[in-house]
């Protein structure tokens, strides 16, 4: 008796555990990305995707066919490092703003930028 | 040397000093304020106007169309400092000599005049001749006596031969009148043929007996003619012979000896004839150079009484000047002393009164006539300081100096030489070498030992020196690109690239460069002070972008690097990425650089300039 409802336990924690993370990170099978590995050569980083959460920190400009461009505030270990993201046309509809955090899916594409696949705030 | 002499404001007369050497070769008045330079108006003397004439006025003597200062004749002057130094001649053999000359004139003086006294009188022209100063000019003159004596010893004979002559012209006369006469004595044929026939025969015998009577004759009278030319011929000889003695004496200006000769000339020839036949005879034929050394002998007196008139008035005048200048000299007026002295000494340098005077007075006068003839010699060689100051010694020596005149040259040379070197340092001012060479030159001419000269000239050039050292000094800098130490002797450069606009182009860009860099160093500086590492470093670096060879740029760079290691990283990084055209990259580091330091410009306009590359359609 005592041993099935250790398992019944284990099972409810780990069931709980499941559940908790499929709802607070979607991209939670992605791997994430190391800033520090960007910055030392981005390009060869191209074609990987990346889960990315950070803060939008500025805008730095925009293009109806490239897309919006922003730096975005993102922490890894203890450390904020600030990336730019390539947000493309097809998220024009999403109203990006200075100070919103946001979970990315980002593509690192042939030019080397972290270019966004999908997107939700956080 | 020819020297004339104006006597008694009307006589104008030549004296030769004995150096050959014409008015034509001597050197023109040293003092160029002489009045020397216009000649003065040619007295017209009883001799004609072309005489020399001497103007007391101006000391200017003018002959044949030719001027000279007889102050300005450095023999001259010379000779006249080595009289002024010796002594008097009054010694027992100078005091025998002038008592025998006074003898020799008083036995020959026509009160007194006899063939005793005369003979007297030659007996001691030997022992006059002994005394050196004489110049054995009485054994010239005892020659030429004897020579007259000769040549009267000579007429003689002649007259005895001619009364001969006359003997046997006066014989053969009467010889052929006798046989002319008594060809027809004796019987005559009565028959006509052989009267006729007698006649021819004795006039044929007359013919014969007369021929070398007659012929003899002839002769004899060819004979008294040719004695009486010959007489004549050597009585003019003679003559002549000794009026040339005495025109040479009186071109030598032995006046005494003159007056001397002049009556023994009267003793020997007593016929009354006293043309001087010198200037007839002689001065037809003289030649230029003989003229040149002895004078024209046509502008002699014509006779032996004008020039033995003349000789007494110069001895006169000589007095007169040697009182002059006694009394001047006790007045203290030493230029006027000096001055009577030497015209004085110039006409009567032999005579008693001059050779007489002592030498205490003759010193007086010399350190004046010292320093008057260094002025005419400082003048001559254009020493106007030199000269200056033997004006100021002459005029605190001598009451009656006058300044005026060597003053005026002395300031008007260096009023023009100082003209001159402005202008000269004007044109090295200006680059004109040719100008600055000319002024030089004219300055240097006018006023050669002018203080001020080697002191411009020596500024001027090495100011050239100095010009020609900083402009290759700014080619080597310019090559090294050591811009710094242009900047840091800018002014030398400036000034020297003044005139090569070329130069001054580069000049100018290298001294805007270093300006650029100095802003930014200041601004760095600025900026550590306040603790902004950071921004010190970006101003430099942006300093170090337009002149990456800046010593002082990179060595605040370096320090500055250190100081913001973090942000100059991210920088490096950024560029070195965005070179690589890993713009991504690039642009997260410039990110990175700009939350290092929100204010960097470098990182803005990367985060600018890669936007716009990402974002580029």
């Amino acid at each position: 008796m005592g041993l099935v409802l250790a398992s019944v336990f284990v099972l409810l924690g780990v069931s709980g555990v499941f559940l908790f993370q499929k709802d607070g990170n979607p991209y939670r099978t992605v791997e994430r990305l190391k800033p520090a590995d960007y910055l030392e050569n981005g390009n060869s980083l191209r074609g990987n995707t990346y889960q990315l959460e950070g803060i939008i920190a500025s805008s730095l400009g925009s293009n109806p066919e490239k897309g919006r461009l922003f730096s975005l505030r993102a922490a890894h270990g203890e450390k904020e490092w600030p990336l730019p993201i390539l947000v493309p046309p097809g998220f024009r509809d999403v109203n990006l703003q200075k100070g919103q955090r946001y979970r990315l899916k980002v593509k690192v594409n042939e030019g080397g930028l972290l270019e966004v696949e999908e997107m939700t705030k956080s | 040397m020819k020297l004339g002499f104006f006597l008694a404001g009307l006589v104008v007369i030549t004296v030769d000093l004995g150096f050959a050497q014409s008015p034509a070769a001597l050197p023109p008045p040293a003092d160029p304020t002489t009045p020397a330079a216009t000649p003065p108006p040619v007295r017209k003397g009883f001799l004609g106007g072309d005489v020399p004439s001497f103007d007391p006025g101006s000391e200017v003597m003018t002959w044949d169309g030719k001027i000279w200062n007889i102050q300005d004749q450095r023999v001259f002057r010379a000779r006249f400092e080595k009289y002024l130094n010796a002594e008097e001649e009054t010694g027992a053999d100078a005091k025998k000599y002038r008592e025998q000359f006074k003898a020799m004139l008083d036995l020959l003086s026509p009160a007194k005049m006899s063939k005793e006294s005369f003979r007297k009188a030659w007996a001691i022209l030997p022992q006059a001749s002994v005394y050196e100063p004489d110049a054995e000019l009485c054994n010239s003159l005892d020659d030429a006596i004897f020579g007259v004596l000769l040549a009267q010893q000579e007429v003689t004979k002649i007259d005895d031969q001619n009364r001969n002559l006359a003997k046997r012209k006066d014989t053969l006369e009467w010889n052929s009148r006798f046989a002319a006469d008594s060809s027809l004595l004796g019987p005559v044929p009565k028959n006509p043929v052989a009267a006729e026939q007698w006649n021819r025969e004795q006039n044929l015998k007359r013919d014969m007996k007369m021929q070398p009577l007659l012929t003899e004759l002839g002769e004899v009278n060819a004979s008294i003619a040719g004695n009486r030319v010959k007489k004549e011929a050597l009585r003019l000889q003679a003559k002549l012979e000794f009026q040339i003695l005495i025109t040479q004496l009186f071109l030598q200006r032995r006046f005494e000896h003159v007056l001397l000769a002049n009556r023994f000339y009267r003793a020997l020839f007593g016929d009354g004839d006293n043309q001087l036949r010198v200037t007839d005879d002689y001065a037809a034929n003289q030649s230029a150079k003989n003229k040149e050394s002895f004078g024209d002998l046509a502008k002699l007196p014509k006779t032996l009484g004008q020039l033995d008139a003349l000789a007494n008035e110069a001895i006169r005048d000589v007095r007169e000047g040697v009182e002059s200048f006694s009394f001047l000299l006790e007045k203290g007026e030493l230029k006027s002393a000096s001055e009577r002295l030497s015209e004085a000494f110039a006409v009567g340098e032999y005579l008693p009164e001059i050779r007489l005077l002592p030498r205490g007075k003759k010193r007086e006068v010399l350190e004046f006539t010292r320093k008057s003839n260094q002025l005419l010699s400082a003048l001559e060689v254009k020493d106007y300081e030199r000269a200056a100051a033997l004006v100021r010694e002459l005029e605190a020596s001598s009451k009656d100096f006058d300044s005026a005149k060597p003053m005026a040259a002395i300031e008007t040379a260096r009023t023009v030489s100082a003209l001159h070197l402005a202008k000269a340092r004007a044109a090295a001012t200006s680059g004109d070498r040719a100008g600055l060479e000319s002024e030089l030159r004219t300055a240097t001419e006018i006023w050669p030992r002018n203080p001020a000269l080697a002191e411009v000239s020596g500024a001027i050039f090495t100011q050239a020196d100095v010009q020609q050292q900083a402009l290759n000094d700014f080619e080597r800098l310019y090559a090294q690109k050591n811009y710094r130490q242009i900047y840091e002797d800018k002014v030398r450069f400036i000034a020297a690239s003044a005139l090569s606009p070329e130069k001054q182009d580069r000049l100018k860009k290298v001294l805007d460069q270093v300006q650029l860099a100095e802003a930014a160093l200041l601004r760095a500086a600025e900026l550590a002070k306040r603790g902004d590492a950071a921004g010190a470093w970006e101003s430099v670096e942006k300093g170090f972008s337009d002149y990456p060879d800046d010593p002082k740029l990179n060595q605040a760079r370096a320090d500055f690097t250190t100081q913001a290691a973090e942000f100059v990283r991210s920088l490096r990084l950024a560029q070195e990425m965005e070179r690589k055209q890993q713009w991504g990259s690039a642009l997260a580091w410039y990110l990175k650089a700009q939350q290092d330091y929100p204010s960097s410009e470098i990182a803005q306009e990367g985060i600018s300039r890669l936007g716009a590359q990402i974002l580029r359609p």
